[in-house]
């Protein structure tokens, strides 16, 4: 485009509609670390809190009454922002989508209403017990600060002002920093015009990153041996999180490592675990692995919910299937069935046009090279059971890893001590 | 019919297209078939939906059809099996064993703890004998191996459903894997699924806020009717439900003509037709039980319930009122919209706008479409105010219901919003499906959609008002707070 930002386009005419997602070089990674929460509050607010020429409440009726919308929101290597309309309707609703990227109001009254959501939200976050599972595995990986673990307290929201959504605003969204993919009934050298004239004037792009922190040696030090987590909360059902770190994005490994967790884990129906601690043991309803693949180390996970009086039970099992994919190699039949299913639903990446070229937007976002997609099922079809082994040999430590349980610790039939030290969560919330 | 209004320009309306494209086919055993082909990717999406929920369970055997649903991935005769003659007699001995231990359990507090560990211990042996004939994920694999997507079940209170997408290279193993299950499943592992249905019962309703509120609203508003009865099923008759309860279950409700099959993707609509003639020619339709369902009779009273789990406060509040496709049906749809539909809404500019909830919401056909059902609203208040706070201004926006006239812009909006949403689905092929088997298979009409705009179109304001005031009274009204215990 002219303005400088990266267009990807796929006509599609079956129905009269049109969406369109952007990504704009941006994350809650960057946000100051004592200032938790900003980039969140930032994502919704540019949409909701109105532009320099139109309120919110003016906005939400224009849209709400054609049936489109225009939404934006923020992740932690990314912000989106997307629209989606009929035909008929797409001039009017581009212009609202490129007011709102290019000229938010971050109105205070809004910024108001939406602190005081996301307080209430902090307030309820001991609610759920898997999520508690959740923070309290981020927190022992990635300690207190870090981007992937960091959540916001109530103190620091109350301290962001509109003066730090503007400053933040003002420094990512420009139109070098972003990309679009459109898909929807257009042709495209009219979209191209289209988007030309919405963002003429917007310029700039280059953006100076602030130093991200990496996570810290020391977490990856004190993980040589295991360290157990105890939330108290009184339940009949525990949570249980067992892992710790794993790699980074663009590791030639993964593809090793994605078939040994579909084994292990991965798969929701056929893997070790679910048909050990599932099937055949009946101890949970769900129960799987992942590994995630962020820019920095991200993590390699098992977790399920047992019964308080089966969370020692199921925990030994778990270690012992990370355990054994260690030890022995997967059989052929095992290593055939995860590369067959993974690469026979691999069509289903390319399910709708919008996926298609949001995907491909979102690699090059991520830096993955171009002929990433063409050459994946041959690098999935290429890992041999060796390959699967020597993955697991040097990424999965099931004797360095953190658990996490939460639950009624009186009603385990294990002691956790059997899994290590033992150090028992702050729930507390700080007003 | 109107379906659009006057402005919309393109020459090919999409809806009424799409609905002449749906084949239409009942197979000789009575099952539904309803195809929709799609060119694009090359997928095809399956959507199998029993009329068989949780409201056709017996009194004491709650939980058995969703049970059931997952007794349906455990294989048959040939898939699952090294050895089904080997297993058969085994199958027997493990019930036999299971029973003895139930009986044993129900004692309750006079049950003798070492026999029940004795029993325990034969069954767990039996079982482990059993597991040596088994492939365990047998089923599931096949799906997989060729690529399936999405393979899953639900069950609700009005219906079942078996769903899964796949390459529409391999679309014949549909038929083929659903036929074998549905006319010889074995419902192995019983008694271990059941465990695991306690563990999701844990999860999702004893251990979870959301859900614990919804079971303890359900079963005060309905006092009479099994909609007050939890899908997942009370813990004590799960703990008490027998293999030979599950084969009871399938020979009354898992036949062809209880059946319905929504096919979308890019498939050939004969094709698909000849082969599930041919595959489900063994599967023979069955008499399907006219078992009468206790009616819920006629609210007296407000109903309210103070539930305790350490969560912040939330709260539910409904009103009984006549299902789809009632035409006070469609009001209460329009008042749903109206209340809670995005920003622009009621319950967001009134509620969560003045910092009252973070979240309010009203949600229409609760909690099924089969008998008369209701609109419950719902959210969670903001501190410092609690539920009676949230509670005073969810009534005082259903007050402003029965006193004013909704203006007709605001009409007009929603049905606009209706009317875009329709297209968005069908860009989704396991989305019409759904919607095809769903409406097919609880309102015995799959052509719903597609009228729905037109019935939504003919809510007028003075609609509004006569229902507003018709039902959403105090005398109809039930109560549930979630709060902390003190």
């Amino acid at each position: 485009m002219k303005c400088g930002a990266t267009v990807f386009l796929l006509p599609d005419h079956e129905l009269p509609l049109i969406n369109l997602s952007a990504m704009v070089r941006t994350g809650s990674m960057f946000e100051p670390a004592d200032k938790t929460g900003l980039a969140g509050l930032a994502g919704s607010l540019l949409r909701g809190g109105g532009t320099l020429t139109r309120s919110r409440e003016e906005m939400d009726e224009l849209l709400e009454f054609i049936g489109a919308s225009v939404e934006t929101g923020m992740d932690v290597e990314s912000a989106a922002a997307s629209l989606s309309c009929l035909k008929k309707d797409f001039s009017k609703t581009l212009g609202i989508f490129s007011d709102v990227l290019q000229n938010p109001a971050f109105s205070v009254k809004k910024l108001e209403i939406e602190k005081a959501k996301v307080i209430e939200a902090i307030r309820r976050r001991n609610d759920e017990p898997f999520d508690i599972a959740r923070r309290q595995y981020r927190l022992a990986i990635y300690g207190p600060s870090h981007p992937l673990s960091r959540t916001p307290e109530i103190p620091e929201i109350r301290s962001i002002s509109r003066a730090d959504l503007a400053e933040f605003h003002k420094k990512y969204y420009k139109p070098g920093n972003m990309m679009i993919a459109v898909s929807g009934d257009f042709e495209s050298a009219e979209m191209i015009r289209s988007l030309d004239s919405a963002f003429s004037g917007w310029t700039g792009g280059s953006v100076e990153f602030p130093k991200v922190e990496g996570v810290n040696p020391q977490m990856q030090a004190r993980a040589g041996a295991r360290q157990v987590i105890c939330a108290e909360k009184d339940l009949n059902q525990s949570s249980l999180i067992l892992g710790h770190l794993g790699i980074k994005r663009h590791n030639p490994d993964r593809f090793a490592l994605e078939i040994m967790n579909e084994i292990l884990g991965g798969n929701s129906f056929t893997s070790r675990l679910y048909k050990e601690i599932r099937t055949r043991l009946g101890l949970a309803y769900w129960v799987g692995s992942n590994f995630s693949e962020p820019w920095d180390l991200g993590t390699l996970a098992a977790g399920c919910q047992t019964k308080s009086q089966t969370l020692g039970k199921t925990a030994r099992t778990v270690l012992a299937e990370m355990k054994r994919i260690t030890q022995e190699e997967v059989t052929e039949a095992e290593l055939k069935f995860a590369k067959d299913s993974t690469i026979n639903s691999f069509v289903f990446r390319f399910a709708t046009p919008h996926a298609i070229v949001s995907q491909k937007m979102s690699l090059e976002y991520f830096g993955f090279p171009a002929d990433y997609l063409e050459t994946y099922t041959g690098k999935i079809r290429r890992v041999s059971a060796g390959d699967v082994l020597a993955a697991a040999k040097k990424y999965l430590h099931p004797d360095k890893m953190v658990l996490v349980a939460v639950g009624n610790k009186k009603d385990f039939d294990v002691p956790l001590e059997e899994f290590g030290q033992v150090k028992t969560a702050d729930l507390t919330i700080a007003e | 019919m109107a379906f659009f209004s006057a402005s919309v320009t393109w020459a090919n309306d999409p809806v009424k297209g799409l609905e002449k494209k749906v084949a239409e086919h009942s197979l000789k055993n009575g099952m539904k078939l309803l195809i929709l082909e799609r060119r694009g990717a090359p997928l095809v999406s399956f959507q199998m939906m029993f009329r068989a929920g949780s409201v056709d369970e017996e009194s004491g055997k709650s939980g058995l059809a969703h049970l059931f649903e997952h007794m349906m991935f455990k294989g048959s005769q040939t898939v699952g099996t090294r050895d089904y003659k080997a297993e058969a007699p085994l199958l027997d001995k493990i019930d036999l064993a299971a029973r003895d231990l139930m009986d044993e359990e129900s004692r309750g507090e006079k049950a003798d703890s070492e026999k029940i560990k004795t029993l325990q211990r034969r069954l767990d042996t039996l079982e482990a004998e059993h597991q040596k004939l088994l492939v365990p994920s047998e089923f599931e694999e096949i799906y997989q191996r060729e690529g399936a997507e999405g393979l899953n079940a639900f069950t609700g209170r009005d219906m079942t459903g078996f769903v899964v997408n796949l390459p529409s290279n391999k679309w014949e193993l549909w038929p083929l894997l659903e036929a074998d299950r549905m006319a010889r499943p074995v419902l192995r592992e019983f008694y271990k699924e059941r465990d695991v249905v306690m563990e999701e019962r844990r999860m999702r309703y004893e251990n979870d806020p959301d859900g614990k509120l919804w079971e303890n609203f359900l079963a005060l508003a309905y006092q009479a009717h099994p909609y007050g009865s939890p899908t997942i099923g009370w813990g004590s008759d799960l703990k008490r439900l027998s293999r030979q309860d599950a084969v009871k279950f399938f020979a009354g409700h898992y036949a062809p003509n209880n059946a319905v099959v929504a096919v979308v993707g890019d498939v050939s609509a004969p094709e698909v037709i000849a082969k599930c003639e041919k595959y489900f020619a063994g599967v023979a339709p069955q008499k399907l039980p006219a078992r009468p369902i206790t009616e819920e009779p006629a609210q007296e009273g407000e109903r309210r319930v103070r539930a305790l789990y350490d969560s912040e406060p939330q709260l539910l509040m409904g009103f009984h009122k006549p299902s789809a496709p009632h035409a006070d049906n469609f009001v209460f749809d329009m008042i749903e919209q109206i209340l809670s539909r995005g920003r622009t809404s009621r319950f967001h500019r009134s509620i969560e706008d003045k910092k009252i909830a973070i979240s309010a919401w009203a949600s229409n056909g609760n909690p099924g479409e089969r008998f008369p059902n209701m609109i419950v609203f719902g959210g969670s208040p903001r501190k410092p105010n609690g539920n009676r706070e949230l509670e005073t201004a969810l009534l005082s926006e259903i007050d402003r219901l029965k006193n004013e006239k909704v203006p007709a812009r605001e009409l007009e909006k929603i049905m606009n919003q209706v009317e875009s949403d329709f297209i968005r689905e069908l860009a989704s092929n396991a989305g019409m499906a759904s919607r095809l088997a769903y409406f097919q298979a609880v309102l015995g009409d799959w052509r719903y959609p597609f009228a729905y705009l037109a019935g939504i179109r003919s809510v007028t304001p003075e609609d509004i008002l006569r229902v507003a005031q018709k039902y959403l009274n105090e005398s109809n009204r039930t109560v549930a707070w979630l709060e902390k215990p003190k």
